[in-house]
């Protein structure tokens, strides 16, 4: 993370007035930074950004998340879709700054298990418009922290694939992150993706500080949050939200409803 | 081996000192089992080869040599989901394999014994001992051993009689017995356990549950784990 040195230290100042959610910093290219406000111990994160100094370049899985203010042990789990793998880095902090060590990895398939080494995470790239797993393994650091991404601002548009389901899965799930980098949360029914393909019954699911899903439904037309609600009287009602969002800077799992193709959509700046 | 991005991620893990019967501590290089075991099931063991006693409530996911200083260092996992049936826990054992032959194709399991374990979710999971606990390696079921075979049932008096056939002269059997097929939770449930005879059937007299209207029988070695 050394090539964030600078920009942490910045953020510090940031953190500490809690003035902004998110600043952009000017320079040789446009680079931005996403305050992620979350007590997960399992924070699910979006690429947002790209790689600094490189356009349209994705970024590696150690220029992802700065580190500044996380602790020592926690883990990056980044899904490597090409070869069906997972990535796994721990954060070791010692004298010489933080890296991202690779972490072994036993991968269990239908065909047998297999220990996976693990790549430099200099030489894992992050796809925008997907997401990674933040292991914050720190109870009272989670309590306080905020976690910041980084990086490159882009506008071009992006391109994520939601994948089939195999097997007799009921859905193909898909970890993806609005690859938007501006301020606020991400309207799903904003139009920055056009849901053209999508069907009913296909869900995006939110995963909850407390590890639970929060489910959003595609109802042919749009997205919609169904949810029960308890009245002062005790009464329980069903309410519809019919302007979710995923939190800024979060991903969320695209269940793609089974017997349907892989679904391509294209992420276009609002 | 490619898995599912949903798969289930979790870290294995034992605090140890991970012990064989002996009381010695694990070696380096030493097996560890992860188990998936389904829901309501107990697990029956793994035969001398490593594979799992009973296949149809139980499934191996890897055997792997990771012992290190007396323990299993942490190492983290993706499951396919498809693996993993719903409400299952996960349990890691220690094996025995000090007779085998170091680097042999065929590992020879000698003992076994559980470590750790954790119910089986979507996302996240931790299997770790949470304590310094020495686990005790039982003896595993020899290879050769055959999976019993319910051939028959009838009521005599007030109980019920199952013939079996597929049993060894080294074990005995017992019967769980239940309300649901889910739910076989009588365990013992056989008047007495009967020493198994390869060359016959074997009858195994359950006494009646009151009030029941329908039982479920699964024969089992004796013991209670099995």
């Amino acid at each position: 993370m050394k090539a964030w040195g600078v920009l942490a230290a910045a953020l510090g100042a940031v953190a500490a007035s809690g003035a902004v959610a998110d600043d952009v910093f000017t320079g040789a290219n446009v680079l931005g930074v996403t305050r992620v406000e979350s007590a997960a111990e399992y924070l699910p994160l979006a690429v947002a950004w790209g790689a600094v100094g490189a356009s349209a370049a994705a970024p590696a899985a150690d220029a992802f998340v700065i580190t500044a203010n996380l602790e020592d042990g926690d883990e990056l789990y980044v899904y490597d879709r090409a070869a069906g793998r997972y990535h796994v880095f721990t954060l070791v902090r010692d004298a010489a700054g933080d890296t991202w060590a690779a972490a072994r990895v036993v991968h269990v398939g239908t065909g047998g298990a297999e220990v996976a080494t693990g790549s430099a995470a200099a030489e894992v790239s992050l796809a925008r418009g997907y997401g990674a797993w933040l292991h914050r393994s720190g109870a009272a650091a989670r309590a306080d922290k905020a976690v910041y991404l980084a990086g490159q601002a882009e506008s071009e548009p992006v391109s994520i694939t939601f994948a089939a389901a195999t097997g007799r899965a009921k859905f193909g799930q898909t970890l993806f992150g609005p690859p938007a980098g501006a301020a606020g949360d991400f309207a799903l029914n904003g139009g920055a993706i056009n849901w053209s393909g999508a069907v009913k019954g296909d869900e995006i699911r939110l995963p909850q500080t407390d590890g639970t899903l929060q489910t959003v439904e595609y109802t042919g037309t749009k997205w919609v949050r169904k949810y029960w609600e308890r009245s002062a009287n005790g009464v329980l009602r069903l309410k519809r939200d019919e302007n979710p969002v995923i939190p800024r800077g979060q991903a969320a799992w695209y269940a793609r409803k089974a017997g349907n193709e892989a679904l391509t959509v294209t992420w276009s700046e609002k | 081996m490619a898995v599912a991005e949903a798969s289930t991620l979790l870290t294995v893990s034992s605090t140890g000192p991970d012990c064989y019967a002996d009381g010695s501590p694990v070696v380096d290089g030493e097996y560890y089992a992860l188990v998936s075991i389904d829901s309501g099931a107990n697990f029956a063991g793994f035969a001398a080869d490593g594979t799992v006693v009973d296949p149809a409530t139980s499934r191996l996911l890897f055997a792997l040599p990771l012992a290190e200083g007396g323990c299993c260092p942490k190492t983290r996992v993706a499951v396919d989901p498809a693996l993993i049936a719903s409400g299952a826990r996960l349990a890691l054992m220690v094996w025995d394999t000090r007779r085998a032959v170091r680097g042999a194709p065929v590992v020879r399991v000698d003992g076994w014994g559980e470590v750790a374990d954790s119910s089986a979710c979507v996302g996240f999971a931790s299997v770790r001992s949470a304590s310094r606990a020495t686990a005790a390696v039982r003896s595993a079921v020899p290879a050769d051993v055959p999976v019993p075979r319910i051939t028959g049932i009838r009521r005599d008096g007030n109980e019920f009689v199952v013939t079996v056939e597929g049993t060894s002269s080294v074990l005995d059997y017992n019967v769980r017995a239940g309300a649901q097929i889910g739910q076989l939770n009588r365990a013992d449930a056989a008047r007495e356990p009967v020493t198994g005879d390869a060359a016959r059937a074997i009858e195994l007299r359950i006494p009646a549950a009151d009030g029941e209207t329908a039982q479920f029988f699964k024969v089992v070695r004796h013991g209670g784990t099995e």
